[in-house]
């Protein structure tokens, strides 16, 4: 198993020589990376030095784009020198696959961390775009991850440690309350923390640049201390994110520390991580469980079994319901549902339609007269009541 | 000059007829799983077959919405519920998911649109999505109709746009606050709506703090780029709003419906806006804005109150014609009705019929001089209410 981190500087490039494992390195430019501070020659000539450490460059082009934009930017990517680098990082489908036409010889690595959850979209994605690896979500359980690195003919990363984005948005949302003439310009950067009524003690780091905004969760993500299972699936890299996004500077300092450690299992590493960590779906993803209470409880009851929905409640005299299908009014048996799924039985007689004409037979979409019955509310549904 | 589709959402299948009967050209609406609207009722397996039936005999297309993106456990039954669908002859499925599109393609032959939650912005990113088999792209919300028209023409897929509603803040599908915050995946349906939540921000750098609504959206509003969509040849024109309720539906498909047709039929568009307008602001909505349509959304698309504070409308949604027989009109009542209240009876074309509510009956024949709401009232029905039909929402203007 393999690191990989992001680098600013040269000193970053040091620290990531001197890491055992760590064998490439993330390089952001600006006009192309979501965190990006870097110019397109910097880029480049961090790339340079990096390959002079024997570290593999990788070119981050991350950011999601319009047509104009991606007009724009394809031509930026051009316009450099993709020989120094050893891959192409993307998001969006159009980067990928303006890499795969216009960058052949250089390898794809594609981001799917934002829902990609499922093996068959991940195989095609693989058998599509031919990428050199996938950049798989953090909201995949440790055995899911587990199965990617086996069924996948490629290979696979997940974030190891670092910030966890929870959304991206290409409107500038900081600059109303924080910004100033100065950040109008395209290489500005403002940097919030963001609490909401909900989650008051939970202040969410956030930036916004010229690609938009960014919020990330107030803990980081960290596996660093449980990666045996992964590392014996053959989980190809791990990342580790030291970039924090108060400081424009060095992003990658003490990477060197937090490898060994981590290769060493050494027991301080979670000490050495000074920020919040949390890791919540790695053991399970059960972000669908409550799914099933939301719903009313006689909506799924609402097939050819239900004939009427009670639309008006004439205490002590009569119900009006409304027919979804053409029911006969005796002869069946036939039970109230309420929205909390209790039921009554419905012992129903003297049928009339609106004008007061009495019905044996009801039709489809008409509104029917019918005897009251205690407990029995608007929107309860009627039901036939057979044996199941 | 051909005219764009316009595609209403149904959250139900009552809210379904109202679309069409209001004049959608397309309904989209879902079944009970796979979809991104877990609260919504959505349809089970017999009301989309009848759902679909009754949009099929008035030529009204049919797309369900698989929009979700699944985990592995989710895809279970997925194929057979395909295979359902295609016996239906629904038209087509709006799917952002490629594991998706890979059960679909295996198990039928349905068409399929690609959601606006893939966040597909591009020509680039549109071509790959056709390699993929994909008939038509929902564009993110964040291109702009001159974009959209240079997408279709490189990559000739047809386009939709979403052309009214509530919009993410987020580029869609890249926003997972509530999977992280609230344990419920955004992407499957559990949106809590943190962007409409009120932060507390500060900025250490700039030594400022601030509490506002920062990440939430003014709703879109395209009725003065109808003549643009149009021009530049947009297939479809989508309405959001599947969790709103049928006076949304019916009011929207009645403005957008009467500006499709204006400005193709060559009529003065400048001069019928204003009554469209007045239409769309007849429901309750967050102030609107051009969304990115033209002009990327800037700061001004921010809508800075809170929930409660939504505009409520120039009408209140009074409630809907459920029969009409050959003496009364039977009114399922959302809202109740004071003494007397001039209420409108919205036809399906045509101008709203006005009613003096001073004769309302229940359902006992007792005359009711302020009616409750969820109850029926029947309303007798004279010459002036003969066009009255089934379905037609009753309103009233607000005070």
């Amino acid at each position: 198993m393999k690191f990989t981190t992001f680098v600013t500087s040269k000193e970053d490039i040091l620290a990531c020589a001197a890491a055992p494992n760590l064998e490439e390195v993330l390089i952001e430019p600006t006009q192309l990376s979501r965190e990006g501070r870097l110019s397109l020659e910097e880029a480049e000539s961090l790339a340079k030095e990096a390959a002079q450490h024997g570290l593999k460059p990788t070119l981050v082009w991350d950011i999601l784009m319009t047509e104009t934009e991606f007009a724009t930017r394809s031509k930026l990517v051009a316009g450099m020198n993709l020989e120094l680098f050893t891959a192409i990082r993307t998001q969006d489908p159009g980067a990928a696959v303006w890499v795969r036409e216009n960058a052949p010889g250089t390898p794809l690595q594609l981001v799917v961390e934002n829902s990609n959850h499922n093996m068959p979209a991940l195989l095609r994605w693989v058998a599509e775009l031919r990428p050199q690896r996938l950049v798989l979500s953090t909201q995949l359980p440790e055995d899911k991850l587990i199965a990617c690195c086996q069924q996948l003919d490629t290979e696979c990363e997940v974030l190891g440690a670092g910030k966890i984005l929870l959304f991206y948005s290409k409107r500038h949302l900081l600059q109303a309350n924080f910004g100033n003439d100065e950040d109008a310009n395209d290489s500005h950067w403002i940097y919030a923390d963001s609490s909401s009524e909900e989650s008051a003690s939970r202040p969410f780091p956030t930036i916004e640049n010229e690609h938009g905004t960014f919020m990330y969760l107030n803990k980081d993500h960290f596996i660093l201390d449980s990666l045996a299972r992964l590392d014996a699936a053959g989980m190809h890299t791990i990342r580790i994110d030291l970039r924090d996004p108060q400081v424009d500077g060095h992003a990658a300092q003490g990477i060197d520390t937090v490898c060994a450690m981590t290769v060493s299992n050494d027991p301080g590493l979670d000490t050495v991580w000074t920020r919040p960590t949390s890791a919540p779906f790695f053991k399970r993803n059960k972000t669908d469980k409550q799914f099933a209470r939301m719903k009313p409880q006689t909506r799924l009851l609402r097939d050819a079994k239900c004939v009427a929905e009670v639309v008006s409640v004439e205490r002590g005299e009569l119900l009006g319901l409304f027919t979804l299908r053409e029911f006969d009014t005796d002869g069946a048996s036939y039970k109230f549902v309420a929205h909390d799924g209790s039921e009554l039985p419905a012992e129903l007689e003297s049928f009339s339609d609106i004008t007061g004409n009495p019905l044996t037979r009801c039709s489809a979409h008409q509104v029917v007269r019918c005897s009251w019955i205690k407990g029995v509310k608007a929107g309860a549904i009627l039901v036939r009541d057979e044996p199941v | 000059m051909m005219k764009p589709e316009l595609l209403a959402p149904a959250g139900s299948l009552e809210k379904l007829k109202v679309a069409v009967l209001y004049g959608a050209d397309a309904v989209f609406f879902s079944g009970q799983k796979y979809s991104l609207r877990a609260r919504a009722d959505n349809f089970t397996l017999d009301e989309i077959a009848e759902g679909v039936a009754f949009a099929k005999r008035r030529g009204v297309k049919t797309y369900i919405t698989l929009n979700a993106f699944l985990h592995d456990e989710d895809l279970e039954g997925l194929g057979e519920f395909c295979q359902f669908l295609d016996a239906q002859g629904v038209t087509g499925v709006i799917v952002s998911d490629l594991g998706v599109i890979d059960v679909i393609q295996k198990s039928s032959k349905l068409n399929v649109h690609l959601s606006t939650q893939a966040s597909c912005l591009n020509s680039a990113s549109a071509s790959f999505w056709k390699s993929q088999g994909v008939e038509r792209i929902v564009l993110g919300r964040e291109v702009s109709i001159r974009e959209a028209l240079e997408i279709k023409a490189k990559c000739g897929l047809e386009m939709e746009m979403f052309t009214h509603g509530a919009m993410c803040m987020a580029y869609s599908g890249n926003c997972v606050i509530s999977n992280y915050t609230a344990g419920r995946d955004s992407n499957r349906g559990g949106c809590i709506q943190s962007c409409r939540f009120q932060y507390q921000q500060a900025s250490p750098d700039k030594g400022c703090s601030s509490e506002s609504f920062f990440m939430s959206s003014k709703d879109m509003s395209g009725l003065e780029h109808i003549p643009e969509f149009c021009d530049a040849g947009i297939d479809s024109l989508k309405i959001e709003g599947r969790m709103k309720s049928l006076f949304y539906v019916a009011s929207l498909c009645r403005a957008y419906r009467k500006a499709i047709d204006i400005y193709t039929a060559g009529e003065d568009y400048a001069a019928a806006l204003p009554e469209l307008q007045a239409e769309v602001n007849s429901i309750p909505h967050r102030d609107y804005f051009g969304a990115s349509f033209s002009k990327p959304a800037g700061m001004l698309s921010v809508f800075q109150d809170r929930q409660g504070t939504i505009r409520s409308g120039t009408h209140q949604f009074t409630g809907v014609v459920l029969e009409k027989s050959d003496r009364f009109a039977a009114v399922r009542l959302y809202a109740p009705m004071t003494q007397d209240q001039r209420i409108e009876i919205v036809p399906f074309r045509g101008e709203p019929i006005p009613v003096q509510a001073t004769q309302v009956y229940d359902l006992t024949g007792n005359r009711l001089a302020s009616p409750r709401q969820d109850c029926v009232v029947c309303i007798p029905l004279d010459e002036q209410l003969a066009q009255v039909e089934a379905l037609n929402i009753v309103r009233a203007a607000r005070v």
